[in-house]
This record gives C-alpha cells, sequence and structure tokens, in this order.
C-alpha cells in the first residue's frame, strides 16, 4: 500500500510529498471520524474513537511527530467544518487528541515487546476521555455527578480502545504479511 | 497479550472504579441554590415547582420535583445545562455559562418555603 510505504520512508519522502502525506492522513481520519458520528450510539458523547486508528497506526510506524500532527489537523479542519472551532466543545476533542497522542507516545518504547497494540490503544482511549474530562473540570468544577459520568466514559473508552487497537493491529499485520 | 497489557487494564479498572466509588457516594440534599447574575435564591427539594428565573442572556425554566432539580428551559446555545439532566446529592450543581446560572444541591438543617437573599 502506498501510503503505508510513505509512511515508513517519511524520511526520505519530499517536502512536497511529505506534505500531501499529511494531508491525506488528515482527510483519511476526518472520514472516520463522520463515519464515526454515523454509528448509532446507546450511550450519548461517547464515540467509538475510529479517527484514532490512524494516530495509533502511524504511532505503531514510529511516526509520533505525523501522529501529533495528523490529530491536531483533523481537530481543526473538523472544527472548522462543524462550525465548533475555538468553542467549548472544540476545545474538548482537541485535549482528547493531544493527551492521547502524548499518552499513547510516552507508551510507544514499550511496543510490541511490553504492549501490544490493543495495550497502547486502550491507554490511548482512556487518556483521551481524561484529557476531555479535565477540561470539563477546568470549566465547571468536578461535582459528583460529572464523576460518575466521566468513570462512564472511561469505562466506554476501554471498550473502545480495544476495538481501534484490534482493528489497527490487524491492518498492520495484514500489511506486513503480503 | 504483553507483559503490560493488564496492567492498562487493571490501572484503568482502578480509576474507573474509584470515579464510580466518589461520584455515586453520599447522600441527597434537600436544598437548592441558584445563583444567578442578578440574585441568589435556595428552595427546597421537597415541593415540586416551576421557577422561572433570569440570566444573563434572558428567562431560564428550573424544575424542582421528587426531591430533585433540573434546567428545564434556557435560551443559551450549547443547551449543556439542560442535558445534565436531574441533580439531587449534595455537591451535584448543574451550570449554564452563558446565563451565568448555577443551581448547587446543598444540604440545610432548616425547610423553609423559600428564601431570597
Amino acid at each position: 500500500m502506498e501510503l503505508l510505504n510513505d509512511v515508513r520512508d517519511y524520511s526520505r519522502l519530499s517536502p512536497a510529498r511529505r506534505v500531501y502525506l499529511a494531508a491525506f492522513l488528515t482527510a483519511l481520519a476526518g472520514i472516520l471520524s463522520v463515519l464515526d458520528a454515523m454509528v448509532p450510539k446507546p450511550v450519548p458523547l461517547a464515540k467509538i474513537g475510529l479517527a484514532n486508528l490512524v494516530t495509533l497506526v502511524l504511532l505503531l510506524e514510529d511516526r509520533f511527530s505525523l501522529a501529533f500532527l495528523v490529530a491536531v489537523l483533523r481537530t481543526v479542519t473538523g472544527g472548522l467544518m462543524t462550525g465548533s472551532f475555538l468553542s467549548y466543545t472544540w476545545l474538548l476533542s482537541l485535549s482528547g487528541s493531544v493527551v492521547s497522542v502524548f499518552g499513547m507516545g510516552a507508551l510507544r518504547p514499550a511496543y510490541p515487546r511490553l504492549l501490544s497494540a490493543v495495550g497502547l490503544s486502550v491507554a490511548g482511549a482512556f487518556f483521551s476521555t481524561a484529557g476531555q474530562g479535565a477540561v470539563v473540570i477546568a470549566f465547571f468544577g468536578l461535582d459528583k455527578g460529572t464523576a460518575a459520568l466521566l468513570a462512564f466514559l472511561l469505562a466506554v473508552s476501554v471498550g473502545t480502545g480495544t476495538l481501534t487497537g484490534y482493528l489497527g493491529g490487524r491492518f498492520l499485520n495484514g500489511r506486513n504479511a503480503k | 497479550m504483553r507483559p503490560l497489557d493488564p496492567f492498562v487494564f487493571l490501572g484503568a479498572l482502578a480509576v474507573i472504579l474509584a470515579g464510580f466509588a466518589y461520584g455515586l457516594s453520599g447522600g441527597s440534599g434537600n436544598t437548592v441554590r441558584i445563583t444567578t447574575p442578578y440574585d441568589e435564591y435556595s428552595y427546597p427539594l421537597s415541593k415540586n415547582r416551576v421557577l422561572e428565573v433570569r440570566g444573563s442572556l434572558g428567562a431560564m425554566k428550573l424544575e424542582i420535583r421528587n426531591g430533585k432539580a433540573r434546567v428545564l428551559e434556557s435560551g443559551c446555545p450549547g443547551q449543556v445545562c439542560i442535558k445534565r439532566g436531574w441533580i439531587f446529592r449534595i455537591g451535584d450543581s448543574a451550570v449554564c455559562v452563558p446565563n451565568r446560572v448555577i443551581m448547587k444541591i446543598e444540604s440545610e438543617k432548616r425547610e423553609l418555603d423559600g428564601i431570597t437573599e
């Protein structure tokens, strides 16, 4: 797959090709997050985190800066398109993305010897929810209802993180087998 | 499964359980304190009623029913305060940032019909 090869040969790409790659990956993550929003969910505020698949695969390929860039660009472009840019809800998604990328980046050296793709993804999903929770608490303070809701969303994120981790790991294994 | 995977799950579980333990602890309050940009009120949760208060954006409707309180109507754009739903535990609050209105559940010994300060 050309896209994945470009990610792997990132250091040897021309600047123009790098811009193209980052733009393409941002668009891909954007499409995934639109698909994510279309899936009916029994719980309000919950997301599957499909866009996180892009971040996860980039991190597994040891492309931290690219993962960070794509995560921030996706949040900014998504915010501009939905009109939520710089709003409170947009700050939530920005903090979720940034905390998640840094959290997974910090744990990345443990992959694949000590941590699987699923473990890394679950940690990332957890960090994402925790990052959003931190913004909520910063804005509204911590009360008991918020704590219970956050705990519940964190539990959901462990499930969705497992799913995206499984998908991401499978994707890379499938590519490597060829 | 890799050696550190279980620790990720256990760590997450510990935080989740702590969150639930804290979030679902504590008893129900008996009073709701309402702070608006213009005034501050306190109402007992024992009497059902719908209140109308003035926020920075305009009128807001608050409801007290069966020992719980919630924001019923608000002209704010996000409607976060309405989505907050019913609050009833001591320390719970529903906040409307654009309207600068705060509802907070408290526990008071006195049971008066209503106090304006």
